[in-house]
């Protein structure tokens, strides 16, 4: 009797458990089968023109402003075709690329799905998105995108599985207030980002130099200064910016510039940055730019729109992305953009609309709305929105493209989604003194260099 | 005869089916993920990649258990077992004591019930949306009250300092756990009978005499069903840190189920599902254990 009730109490436990998420199956998706392809709802067959048609597009980058703008363009796409039918389907930001991932798994539901530079491998590797190489060649807009939107499409082994949408490249926000106070001039390399910052900082007063971005990520900030110090021309690919040139796998972080590199960026930490960045998200580094905690601010161009609503006009101003001493500033190119799946019913029409929303006209307004960089070139003549104002400011970096240039973390390689949850951990570990120099950069070098051996060469 | 066994074969039929609801259904919604969730724990089972999912034994464990300096699925272990001993050890003194002073009567006593239990009803990360800003090293507000109390003189990254991040989250989860103690022991109190109480009275008994010799032994079951439960829910509660800190700076405010949930996100399941099977099998072994010491099976028979 005893021995019964505490097994039927050990159940309820093990139940108990499952319902809070702690089991581990509970959060576990449904069995892979992908391949199989379950049919889309839409109807059999292929659907010859007249028959009313419908698609689902699944965006990931979520907010009502956007998905109101993409309606906009779907309507304007029903309109001339009134046999078909364009569905938005917006899962809340936080979890919206697990909810495509199932989607994509069931093989079901979906025509269009928003690719992202983080998740394009992923979904190219598992076959999920279809090749649009036919399509784009037959589409009269094609002679106008921008080298980088070029390299975007054929990003994953140089076959077109995605279509981007823009561009987020960072640019510098600062404090011309603070500056002129001070008498400093405007930054334009990394030291005088460092100048600049130890000037201004002054925890009594709580004002410091700059907004750093130790949370989630921070990585990506310390990669663009090792870059900055490297220049590109020592890197083997823009895409893999953690392996050298001719290195056979050979990885950046034995390089004593990388070395000099980090010892830069612990010391913009220590000396120009609050305490408590080493925990901030992006978030808190926008709220300490606009609130007045830090007069500097390393961002994509969707904080101009929160600078121009919380600040007056005469307090900041946004430049060029600050220079290192190899003469260059390096920061990624990051990309997002459209995907057709590989299991949609009808690809004609799906491929139609995909295009239909990246042609000039719909993609600047897009982009105008949404704060990203255009993909086609003639954007600016389309609206004077990107040649003049805060914006004009990523045409200048355009405009020298032997000194502004990209390179990107590694995120082909299948080993990058166990590097993202690890890294960080161990930047913040070096930034609190817990593990030396070598200690991190030959923790980087090994996981590179184990990753290369792993999976090959993917750039 | 014939009658009453086609008779008694029609009963058993008719309780057959309806009990089959009760069994199949768990059966389809909790068991069977389960197992299945639980398999992938010996598998390399990565959503990078999905054609290639192969078995692997142990490695998955042999993963956490390693000894490398990206790991810190230990550390993680040890701040479990504070995150689930301090928060409980509060939630439970605190909620009883609340319990305790509302079992008097006063006015406006049912407001005040009505604000204690307000926590419990808001959700887990606006709670921990709430106490990160709260605790912001630059502008957060109890910065403020210790500086303006000359407590402090410096602002103090609570959650950005290895050495308090995980206290800072703990705290916000006393606060958040208090009410349920409360609710369940005022409801509890109210089914102590004031005879005893009049009765010892007369004996001349103090409170703390009361206390201990009529108050606990009446309520004994519920304290230790309600301590039970709550050891599990906190266990599996990572709402809080993961919107709170993420498990940092450096992991170190992690807990195993907000591991979990990194795990999730870098898409390595069979890497989590090896995580979810040890909490299972802790959890089982924690209720066993504590229900053997506490005798709570022979308390009920």
């Amino acid at each position: 009797m005893n021995k019964k009730r505490i097994a039927a109490m050990a159940l309820a436990a093990v139940m108990l458990t499952g319902c809070g998420g702690g089991g581990g199956g509970s959060a576990a998706p449904a069995p892979a089968g992908g391949d199989g392809a379950a049919p889309a709802e839409q109807g059999a067959g292929t659907a010859a023109s007249g028959e009313s048609v419908t698609i689902t597009l699944v965006e990931s980058l979520t907010s009502p402003e956007r998905t109101a703008v993409l309606r906009e363009i779907a309507d304007k796409y029903q309109a001339d075709h009134p046999n078909v039918t364009i569905e938005i389907i917006s899962p809340p930001l936080e979890n919206a690329d697990s909810k495509i991932t199932q989607m994509l798994m069931n093989g079901s539901g979906a025509d269009i799905v928003e690719v992202r530079d983080s998740t394009i491998t992923q979904y190219a590797t598992n076959g999920w998105i279809a090749d649009l190489q036919q399509y784009i060649d037959a589409w009269d807009e094609k002679d106008t995108l921008t080298e980088s939107a070029d390299e975007v499409i054929h990003y994953f082994q140089d076959t077109a599985y995605m279509m981007p949408y823009g561009f987020y490249q960072r640019g510098l926000f600062y404090r011309t207030d603070w500056f002129e106070e001070k008498g400093l001039d405007k930054p334009e390399t990394w030291q005088d980002v460092y100048d600049a910052g130890v000037a201004i900082t002054d925890p009594a007063s709580s004002r410091f130099g700059y907004s750093f971005r130790g949370g989630t990520s921070g990585y990506q900030y310390a990669d663009t200064i090792y870059w900055s110090w490297l220049g590109t021309d020592k890197i083997a690919d823009p895409t893999a910016g953690y392996y050298l040139k001719d290195g056979n796998g050979a990885t950046i972080f034995t390089l004593p510039e990388v070395k000099e590199a980090l010892h830069f960026y612990k010391d913009l930490f220590k000396n120009t940055c609050p305490t408590d960045s080493i925990a901030w998200g992006f978030s808190e580094m926008v709220q300490g730019f606009v609130g007045g905690t830090t007069a500097m601010l390393i961002q994509d161009p969707e904080v101009i729109a929160t600078c121009s609503a919380d600040m007056g006009d005469d307090q900041w101003a946004l430049v060029p992305f600050p220079k290192g001493p190899s003469g260059q500033a390096v920061f990624p190119n990051g990309f997002a953009g459209w995907g057709m799946t590989s299991f949609t019913e009808h690809p004609a029409e799906t491929a139609d609309f995909l295009l239909f929303l990246s042609n000039s006209e719909n993609n600047t307004y897009f982009a105008k709305n949404y704060s990203t960089i255009p993909i086609h070139n003639n954007a600016a003549e389309k609206d004077s929105y990107f040649s003049e104002g805060r914006f004009a400011m990523y045409m200048d970096m355009a405009a020298e493209p032997d000194v502004y240039r990209h390179a990107a973390y590694p995120q082909m390689y299948e080993a990058f989604a166990t590097y993202k949850t690890e890294v960080d951990v161990m930047y913040q570990k070096y930034l609190t003194d817990e593990i030396s120099d070598d200690d991190l950069l030959s923790w980087l070098d090994e996981f590179w260099t184990k990753a290369y051996e792993d999976e090959g060469e993917k750039w | 005869m014939k009658q009453k066994s086609r008779l008694r074969m029609r009963r058993t039929r008719f309780i057959f089916f309806m009990v089959l609801p009760a069994v199949v259904i768990p059966m389809i919604f909790t068991y069977y993920p389960m197992l299945k969730g639980s398999m992938m724990a010996f598998q390399s089972y990565n959503l990078m990649n999905v054609k290639n999912i192969k078995w692997i034994g142990l490695e998955n464990f042999g993963k956490l258990f390693s000894h490398s300096a990206s790991n810190s699925f230990y550390t993680t272990m040890m701040n479990t077992v504070k995150w689930v001993g301090l928060s409980l050890f509060f939630q439970f003194t605190c909620g009883f004591g609340i319990a305790l002073l509302l079992k008097k009567k006063f006015r406006g006593a049912s407001i005040y019930q009505a604000l204690i239990f307000f926590p419990w009803a808001v959700s887990g990360f606006i709670i921990g949306i709430m106490w990160r800003w709260m605790f912001n090293g630059t502008s957060g507000v109890i910065n403020d009250i210790l500086m303006k109390m000359h407590l402090i003189s410096q602002p103090v990254g609570w959650l950005a300092d290895k050495g308090t991040a995980l206290y800072s989250c703990i705290a916000a989860n006393i606060w958040y756990g208090i009410p349920y103690f409360t609710i369940m022991i005022t409801a509890a109190l109210r089914g102590v009978s004031e005879d005893l109480y009049e009765a010892a009275d007369v004996d001349g008994a103090s409170a703390m005499q009361k206390f201990t010799n009529i108050t606990v032994p009446c309520i004994r079951s519920v304290l230790l069903l309600t301590v039970l439960l709550r050891v599990i829910w906190i266990f599996n509660f990572p709402d809080l840190i993961y919107s709170m800190t993420q498990g940092g700076p450096a992991g170190s405010s992690n807990i195993v189920t907000s591991y979990m949930m990194q795990l999730v996100q870098s898409l390595d399941y069979g890497m989590a599902s090896a995580v979810g099977v040890l909490c299972i099998l802790f959890l089982v072994t924690f209720v066993v254990v504590y229900m053997s010491i506490t005798k709570y099976a022979q308390e009920e028979a």
